[in-house]
């Protein structure tokens, strides 16, 4: 007996100093500086630039947001940053010629341990017509999730068409810790998204067309959700578009509301289309190729399929995590989305939201900065078209 | 849990048995104010130093008790709730040859009501920030078994005692409101000692290693209904966490060792004895979320110098005592900067936080013997606190200094052959200087402003304590006295608007 004591305390007291020697060398925190450069190297020479650029460093897991202006050559030094992991952002905005340019740059999870200097190069790009005004994705109490929905909203002056338009989400479909090398023809992966999901507003191109302040809703299920859970927030049996795939007692088709047809599935989605509940990267886009799915790509070491898209062709993306402790998991490339938003918690019958800028001829303008940490907010509860969204003249909800 | 309760239960029936036989073998009886006086005449066994008891023995004694205890009102820490408590607590004294033997049992049960701010952890430090913490008020139910011993060898050639302290805790609990937990801690020191012994004079040396570990897994009842919680850091700064959902915080698990070691210097004249003892211990606990990927959350880093000075002046009707103590606890928190490739790396490690903490006291107790034990008896106690805590980047502070004074005096009648002790005690704390200053991100929070904000007010506050009690023994034979005790103390903070109220009741035996 004692010498299993004596054994047992023996060890203890080994694991003990390996338990030590890992705290070798600890020394206390001390304040770091780092220095920004902003280039503009892929931007045309005939965008404006603007006077300077608000540099943000952002550190979520220290809540800590560092804003800083550069000088008019693009360089500012940033002082009192905690060692730590950073969403360095660049943006700034110019108007020129009835066209507002946004610049943005962004470096993603970048650690700082130390004093140094960094290298951004920002890119320039004019406000998006059309944007995803609010999105409900993390269904009600009760796992009730057929009452998803999407709201895009036209932001511009001009009428829009959604014919074609599509709505995708990115791989993977839920925001994770393995990270994706995806293995592109030529090369340069950073160029594309990579969708599991697609789906296609039908439409000659001028079936559907969207006011300047008009949006369109697409449902998982158009129907009026109040009735079948009562803890659904939504009615959406006025939907103009719905994810229909198959006809069934609990998935009926609503042959009022326009039926997307789905371009990819790698998701597999069956029965339904359940975007995740814990937050998908969503995009919208017109497709610059027809759609082809024999084909696909696949991240290094991973089976998972998805087909690429390139972020060129994206109109709007949001990236939507889990909570704040998954901002740093990012799928979207930071041109499209430099942020990111969440409801904090499943089915809650919560949204995010789009934040009004202005206001312009009676109509809402909202806040589209190319980064949702700023420019969404949660919902109480998801609301159809709120704030007066206008409704198409040919849809439903208009009859 | 069934059979650890049966191996307990079992070594308190053996503990009795042998406190029993051993009862058999004295004469008078063992009221409770005899075993009070025992364990105050005794300095080596108030000390670090199990083998100076062969020094200065410890007079046989054994005791038995059940207890219930209950705690009410506002004036408290938050997480501490309205508690009440069951306690099974035996122990005894005894010598084997020419060495000693003493050793202690408890089981402890502890319902809380309205705690708050304490999601995950059984034991909560004031130097171990790296916990978790919600919003939400719920109960918590506790049960803890813990055991001690200490034991001396005689006097090796008439100049050598060995000994060795010995502790073994286990704890297991659950938060009973979403987000819930259910958690295990144990804990096992041992203090290894050795006393050289010449003419008066006794020099001794101890060390001592502790080894301790914690696992809290969290959980929700109700799994469609994530809930907000904090993962804590220090002085109000926090991580922002969920429990539930596939992104909920994992099962927290704590690792913790400490090493020290003491010096003790003894004189034992005919009426006066006089034990000075001073050490050092070094302590880290690591904290760690998920078993199968274990993710740093933090470290602490605990540096502690202690003293102690004992001075007993006995004569065949009275004891008087002075004893001195103090120590120096300055503890680092440590936090990591990781990255999960395969497993989490570890790409920075900084001391982030500080707390420091000083604490002296000083104590009188006077004891006039007499046939039940002491006829009576009256003490007073003097304790200064500082506090000086700072979270480095973003610089936060928290300081303050309290002075707590206490007098209390015991009257021991013996009516026939039944001891009634009367006690009443009062008590003052003044806080000497307050500053709570938060220079992190989120100033309007629910940690700062309801968590770290109130229980900084109940620290730092002025208040004025009042209690009494009776404690009544009946002989039962030999040397066994049944007894049974009734305690309250009443708080009273000078400027909240808030009291607490502490009860116990304990039936019990000395033989």
């Amino acid at each position: 007996m004692k010498k299993y004591i004596i054994l047992a305390l023996s060890m203890l007291t080994v694991l003990g100093c390996t338990q030590f020697e890992e705290l070798k060398g600890v020394s206390e925190v001390k304040p770091l500086t780092t220095g920004i450069t902003v280039t503009t190297n892929t931007v045309d020479a005939s965008v404006p630039r603007p006077d300077s650029y608000t540099v943000r460093f952002i550190n979520y897991d220290e809540k800590l947001d560092i804003s800083a202006k550069t000088d008019a050559t693009g360089k500012v030094s940033v002082p009192n940053l905690i060692p730590g992991r950073y969403n360095v952002t660049v943006s700034a905005e110019v108007a020129q010629g009835g066209f507002t340019y946004y610049y943005s740059g962004t470096l993603t999870n970048k650690v700082i341990t130390s004093d140094t200097s960094l290298s951004i190069d920002a890119a320039a790009s004019k406000a998006g017509a059309l944007v995803f005004k609010e999105i409900y994705y993390n269904g009600a109490s009760g796992y009730y999730f057929k009452d998803q929905f999407y709201e895009i909203y036209n932001n511009s002056d001009e009428v829009q068409y959604v014919d074609g338009l599509c709505i995708g989400t990115l791989m993977p479909a839920t925001a994770s810790t393995t990270i994706y090398n995806w293995i592109v023809e030529d090369g340069h992966p950073e160029n594309y998204v990579y969708l599991g999901a697609v789906w296609q507003i039908p439409g000659s191109g001028s079936d559907y067309p969207v006011k300047p302040g008009e949006s369109i809703i697409i449902a998982q299920g158009a129907q009026n959700h109040k009735l079948i859970k009562d803890t659904s927030p939504v009615d959406l049996s006025k939907a103009e578009f719905e994810t229909f795939i198959v006809n069934q007692t609990v998935n009926p088709d609503n042959p009022e509301s326009v039926n997307m047809t789905l371009k990819i599935d790698f998701n597999v989605f069956g029965t339904q289309w359940l975007s995740s509940v814990f937050g998908c990267a969503y995009v919208i886009f017109f497709p610059d190729r027809e759609f082809d799915n024999s084909t696909w790509v696949q991240p290094d070491g991973y089976t998972t399929k998805a087909k690429e898209f390139p972020i060129d062709c994206i109109i709007d993306g949001v990236e939507l995590v889990n909570n704040a402790t998954k901002i740093n998991q990012k799928r979207m490339p930071t041109t499209i989305d430099a942020g990111a938003t969440f409801t904090g918690a499943t089915y809650t019958g919560k949204s995010v939201c789009r934040k009004i800028r202005s206001t312009k001829d009676g109509r809402n303008l909202y806040m589209d900065t190319n980064n949702s940490s700023d420019d969404f907010q949660v919902t109480d509860v998801a609301v159809v078209r709120r704030d007066g969204a206008g409704v198409p003249s040919w849809s439903p909800a208009a009859k | 849990m069934k059979t650890n309760m049966k191996r307990y239960f079992l070594i308190s029936v053996m503990a009795l048995g042998v406190a029993l036989s051993a009862a058999a073998q004295g004469s008078g009886t063992d009221y409770p104010a005899r075993v009070e006086l025992v364990k105050a005449q005794s300095a080596w066994f108030n000390s670090a130093n199990a083998a100076g008891m062969t020094i200065d023995p410890l007079a046989v004694y054994h005791d038995l008790s059940f207890g219930y205890g209950l705690g009410r009102g506002d004036f408290r820490l938050q997480p501490e709730g309205n508690t009440n408590t069951l306690d099974i607590f035996t122990s005894g004294a005894t010598s084997l040859g020419r060495g000693q033997v003493w050793g202690a049992f408890n089981y402890r049960n502890i319902s809380a009501k309205d705690t708050r701010f304490n999601t995950m952890t059984l034991n909560l430090e004031d130097d171990l920030p790296f916990v978790v913490s919600d919003a939400n008020v719920s109960p918590w139910k506790k049960q803890r078994y813990d055991m001690s011993m200490k034991a001396s060898t005689p006097l090796v050639g008439d100049l050598v005692a060995f000994g060795i302290s010995a502790n073994y805790f286990t704890e297991s609990g659950a938060k009973q409101v979403d987000p819930r937990c259910t958690d295990y801690e144990y804990g096992i020191t041992a203090e290894p000692s050795v006393a050289f012994h010449f003419g008066g004079h006794t020099i001794g040396l101890s060390g001592i290693y502790r080894n301790g570990g914690v696992r809290e897994v969290p959980v929700n009842s109700n799994s469609q209904q994530d809930q907000v919680a904090y993962i804590l850091r220090g002085l109000g700064n926090y991580t922002d966490a969920v429990v539930g959902s596939l992104s909920g915080i994992g099962t927290f698990y704590y690792k913790r060792n400490l090493y020290g070691g003491s010096l003790q210097y003894g004189f034992g004249g005919r009426d006066l004895k006089l034990l000075a003892e001073g050490g050092y211990s070094y302590q880290l606990v690591d904290a760690f979320q998920t078993p199968t990927k274990p993710q740093r959350m933090g470290s602490t880093i605990q540096q502690k110098i202690f003293g102690k000075a004992q001075i007993l002046a006995e004569s065949e009707t009275v004891l008087s005592k002075v004893t001195v103590e103090g120590f120096h606890r300055t503890t680092e928190g440590v936090e990591f900067l990781q990255e999960l490739g395969v497993e989490w790396q570890t790409i920075g490690k900084y001391i982030r936080s500080n707390y420091d903490l000083w604490h002296l006291a000083l104590g009188y107790d006077f004891f006039r013997k007499g046939e039940a034990g002491y006829n009576w008896m009256a003490g007073a106690r003097a304790a200064y606190d500082e506090h000086n805590d700072k979270y480095i980047l973003p610089a936060s502070e928290m300081n303050y200094k309290n002075l707590t004074g206490e007098l209390y005096a015991k009257k021991n009648w013996l009516i026939g052959e039944v001891s009634v002790l009367a006690q009443i005690r009062g008590a003052f704390r003044k806080n000497l200087e307050a500053n709570y200053q938060y220079g992190g991100a989120e100033p309007n929070s629910v940690v700062v402003k309801e968590f770290y904000q109130k229980d900084f007010e109940y620290n730092t506050a002025g208040c004025w304590k009042a209690g009494a009690g009776v404690n009544v023994a009946f002989p039962l034979g030999g040397r066994t006295a049944m007894f049974c005790a009734l305690e309250g103390d009443y708080l009273k903070p000078l400027n909240l608007d808030s009291k607490r109220l502490l009860g116990t009741l304990t039936i019990g035996f000395t033989f």
